[in-house]
């Protein structure tokens, strides 16, 4: 395991703290196996785990990545999600869907699923597992309003904390190709003078963003690199 | 564009603001489409009855303490029974008397419940179904009497608006039943007896 890559992003520039508060991202990548993606015949698909009640990775995560991947390697076309997941009903639903490479192994000895997914060029699975939770709170604000007006005082801050992980199968030689971790932390501030200014600490955008270029660069190193 | 969880604490105070000046009554049609399994079809011809009860079903919220909620799902439900038979069968009848058709199957809902974010807690709108599902030989013998329990959430609450939570929810609650259908039908003891049977008969 190696740490690819850790980026704090606390704003310096006073004016910029208007717009955003801070987070720091960490990622971590295990590669298992080489990749050798073809963009021009194969794609990737990214799925998030759903696979129980109280779990649940964000699916604007799950596209997110989908979407910087696509945008950061030349040629290649991610398939959505919701299409993946349609197009095999009922094998990659929350109740179906494999957790394991074993149980992969045996939905793919139904020939159709087999046929469906080599037919739509699928070479990766990524599976994203993991969210973005709020940790700490404190602060009090308090708004008032009345026929003459109003306003709002005080002041409030919060901490949100992501953690996901990317697991990444490699439908040709159904093995795993390696994971991929992330952890954001940031902190978020709502002062309130009349009017309430919410300076949001882009915890989830930032996962992303630090997951997708790790991804990105696990599957054509040169991409990155060039970028 | 993500927008981060600490977004959510500004959505709840408008989502509260909203909730004052919102009517308490709340009426939802689930309009949904389903994808057809990717199974086999099995070498039976099957008869689907879908009771005018059925594709008019609607829940409502009886309870005091809860919000009036009316959810229409009848037309839902049974396009989802129509296109998971649809690709599960040799052939499907819909009509009756159900002419050359080998079994009926017929569907049920026997009950509805959700849960909202306000009860739960949790930043997740929940809808459970339970149908039992009844097949039955053209002569009237009952072959199974099955019951499946469907889950769905939206991952997503406060950022749709009740309406469109609720419509997701439910329609993946009826995905969950109809992948519970297309994998398990053909599992049922009863069916695997029955399947080997007419199978047997057929190849005589």
């Amino acid at each position: 395991m190696r740490h690819s890559s850790v980026l704090n992003l606390c704003l310096v520039l006073a004016g910029t703290v208007w717009l955003t508060g801070c987070t720091s991202v960490n990622v971590n990548e295990m590669r298992l196996s080489e990749t050798d993606l073809d963009p021009t015949r194969e794609t990737v698909v990214v799925l998030g785990r759903h696979h129980s009640a109280e779990f649940e990775t964000e699916p604007e995560l799950v596209a997110c990545i989908g979407d910087r991947l696509e945008a950061g390697i030349r040629g290649l076309d991610v398939l959505p999600a919701p299409e993946f997941r349609d197009r095999l009903y009922p094998w990659f639903e929350p109740r179906t869907a494999p957790l394991q490479l074993d149980k992969f192994g045996s939905i793919l000895q139904e020939p159709l699923v087999r046929d469906a997914i080599s037919g739509m060029g699928v070479r990766y699975i990524v599976w994203i597992t993991g969210a973005t939770e709020q940790v700490n709170e404190s602060g009090s604000l308090a708004c008032t309003f009345g026929p003459g007006g109003g306003g709002c005082f005080g002041f409030g801050t919060w901490e949100n904390e992501s953690q996901y992980e990317a697991t990444i199968w490699d439908f040709n030689s159904l093995s795993e190709a390696g994971r991929i971790s992330t952890d954001a932390r940031g902190t978020s501030y709502l002062p309130a003078v009349i009017i309430p200014i919410p300076l949001i600490a882009r915890v989830q955008s930032n996962a992303c963003e630090g997951m997708g270029d790790q991804i990105m660069d696990f599957f054509t190193p040169s991409a990155t690199a060039a970028s | 564009m993500i927008i981060d969880k600490g977004m959510r604490g500004l959505k709840r105070i408008w989502s509260l603001v909203a909730l004052g000046l919102a009517s308490c009554a709340s009426n939802y049609q689930i309009d949904a489409s389903f994808p057809a399994p990717l199974v086999n079809p099995l070498p039976v011809d099957a008869g689907l009855i879908l009771g005018e009860a059925f594709e008019a079903y609607a829940f409502e919220e009886l309870s005091e303490d809860r919000d009036e909620i009316h959810i229409e799902l009848g037309t839902a439900q049974a396009e989802l029974f129509r296109v998971v038979m649809g690709q599960m069968f040799r052939s499907l009848t819909l009509e009756s008397p159900y002419q050359g058709a080998q079994l009926l199957v017929e569907p049920s809902i026997d009950d509805f419940q959700y849960a909202i974010p306000r009860e739960t807690r949790a930043n997740i709108y929940e809808v459970w179904l339970k149908y039992r599902v009844q097949v039955r030989e053209p002569n009237g013998a009952v072959l199974a009497d099955w019951l499946i329990n469907g889950y769905g959430k939206t991952p997503t609450a406060l950022l749709k608006s009740q309406g469109d939570a609720i419509q997701a929810a439910v329609t993946l609650a009826l995905r969950d039943v109809g992948v519970q259908f297309a994998i398990g039908f053909a599992r049922q003891p009863a069916m695997v007896d029955w399947l080997q049977r007419t199978n047997g008969e057929a190849s005589e």
